[in-house]
């Protein structure tokens, strides 16, 4: 009995759900950033770099799941490419484990450069949850991912976080 | 002992059941019947970023229905429980260019006392967002929180008053989306009994809205503030909205955490209903 009464009880008090904690969606700085703090994992194909004769930039397409994974990455630039190098890209921003976001996998390209700053381009899948502007705001000409970015992304830009 | 125990668990458990528990649609001193209105309304957004250098766009939306309102439940704590269905919505910039809207065949449930305020409404979620892409946001913003005053406008909950008699009452709609997303807005507003014609009351209002609310997606609360006037009929006997003519205005501003960028959309709203059966 007391068991039932405990179990009912624990039920209720579970049974709440809890207020999302992820972001919105992982933003561009996110994922950048990411990259950037695994930088040492493409180490082994800076070697390849040397050895080889590879075209830059070359862009690699991958898709993060809603716990962060990676769950598929190709080179899609340029096309037909097969040096060791562009296979070492692949294969290790496989490994990379990005930031939990909200439920739908984002697809993205990221264009590596060595030398420069990557350059990602935004998903053209779009995003149910991405697709949601502040409760009440109706649309005024600036996308939903571009409100997100110039809210969050502003004060860094704007010089206003130490 | 374990028996008596068990037993009284039940009882316990089946009078909880019991309270929560919905009754017959129509009782001896209630009926409950649909209703339907056509729904017009325009709506022109004024938006300002603070703290960043960027321009914005006004915006303006014209959006055409019909709201369907039919009973669900009779609650026991006296409360009803009605579906509103959107249908047959259209939407676009203005008249010329109106396009199928997705609000169509959508609908939210709201309980409320007999004749009275919204007091929640359930499955706001369904009627936001965007139904394909934000590139193309004016046609395919599902507007059901932006136009959210649509609950108020065939709810307004007016008082009951004699000729030129006037009194003070509020006129509320708390929309809300999930769980840490809703939007309570108010409107305290001065009722004017101004006729009694043809079977109908002819009433007018005007006063200040407020509000809050809250997006837990965004981080952002909202501060909720302007202006609401209008007429309405309503049935002599049913005490129901027959026509409702609008002209409200809604300044929504957001604060978000962690960031120093704000926004402010003012929100103006003119339209009407017209009972429909």
């Amino acid at each position: 009995m007391v068991g039932i009464v405990t179990q009912l009880l624990m039920g209720s008090v579970w049974a709440e759900p809890l207020p999302p904690s992820q972001p919105l969606y992982v933003s561009e700085s996110d994922i950048r950033r990411t990259i950037e703090a695994s930088w040492e994992i493409f180490e082994p194909c800076e070697a390849l770099v040397e050895t080889g004769n590879t075209p830059e930039p070359l862009t690699v397409s991958f898709v993060i799941e809603g716990d962060g994974l990676v769950s598929s990455a190709e080179l899609t630039s340029p096309l037909g490419l097969t040096s060791e190098y562009a296979s070492c890209l692949v294969q290790h921003v496989s490994t990379i484990i990005f930031p939990e976001h909200w439920e739908n996998p984002i697809a993205l390209r990221y264009v590596f450069n060595w030398g420069t700053q990557g350059l990602i381009k935004y998903p053209r899948v779009p995003l149910p949850q991405r697709l949601s502007l502040p409760l009440g705001l109706s649309f005024f000409g600036i996308s939903t991912e571009e409100l997100y970015d110039l809210l969050f992304e502003g004060d860094e830009a704007n010089g206003n976080v130490e | 002992m374990c028996k008596v125990s068990l037993l009284l668990f039940f009882i316990v458990l089946n009078g909880c059941a019991l309270l929560q528990s919905q009754v017959e649609l129509n009782s001896a001193d209630r009926v409950m019947e649909m209703s339907s209105w056509s729904v017009e309304a325009e709506g022109s957004f004024s938006t300002q970023i603070f703290g960043r250098d960027v321009p914005t766009n006004d915006t303006q939306i014209t959006l055409i229905g019909e709201l369907r309102e039919s009973p669900r439940s009779l609650n026991r704590d006296d409360t009803e429980t009605w579906l509103l269905e959107y249908r047959g919505f259209l939407q676009g910039e203005n008249t010329d260019s109106l396009g199928p809207s997705d609000l169509t065949g959508r609908a939210l449930t709201i309980r409320r006392f007999p004749g009275k305020q919204v007091l929640e409404i359930h499955g706001g979620s369904h009627l936001i967002g965007f139904a394909e892409n934000d590139e193309q946001a004016v046609q395919t913003q599902r507007l059901g929180d932006v136009f959210d005053l649509l609950l108020a406008i065939v709810n307004p909950a007016a008082p009951a008053l004699d000729v030129d008699e006037v009194r003070l009452k509020m006129i509320r709609w708390p929309f809300s989306a999930e769980r840490g997303r809703n939007l309570r807005s108010y409107a305290n507003v001065t009722w004017t009994h101004l006729a009694h014609e043809d079977g109908l009351i002819r009433m007018s209002y005007r006063g200040g809205i407020s509000g809050q609310g809250r997006d837990s997606l965004w981080n952002a609360e909202i501060a909720v503030s302007g202006e609401a006037s209008g007429e309405v009929w309503l049935d002599e006997i049913t005490g129901e909205v027959r026509g409702h003519e609008f002209d409200w205005v809604r300044v929504l501003d957001y604060r978000f955490s962690n960031t120093n960028g704000r926004i402010s959309q003012r929100q103006q709203f003119t339209g009407e209903a017209q009972w429909l059966e």
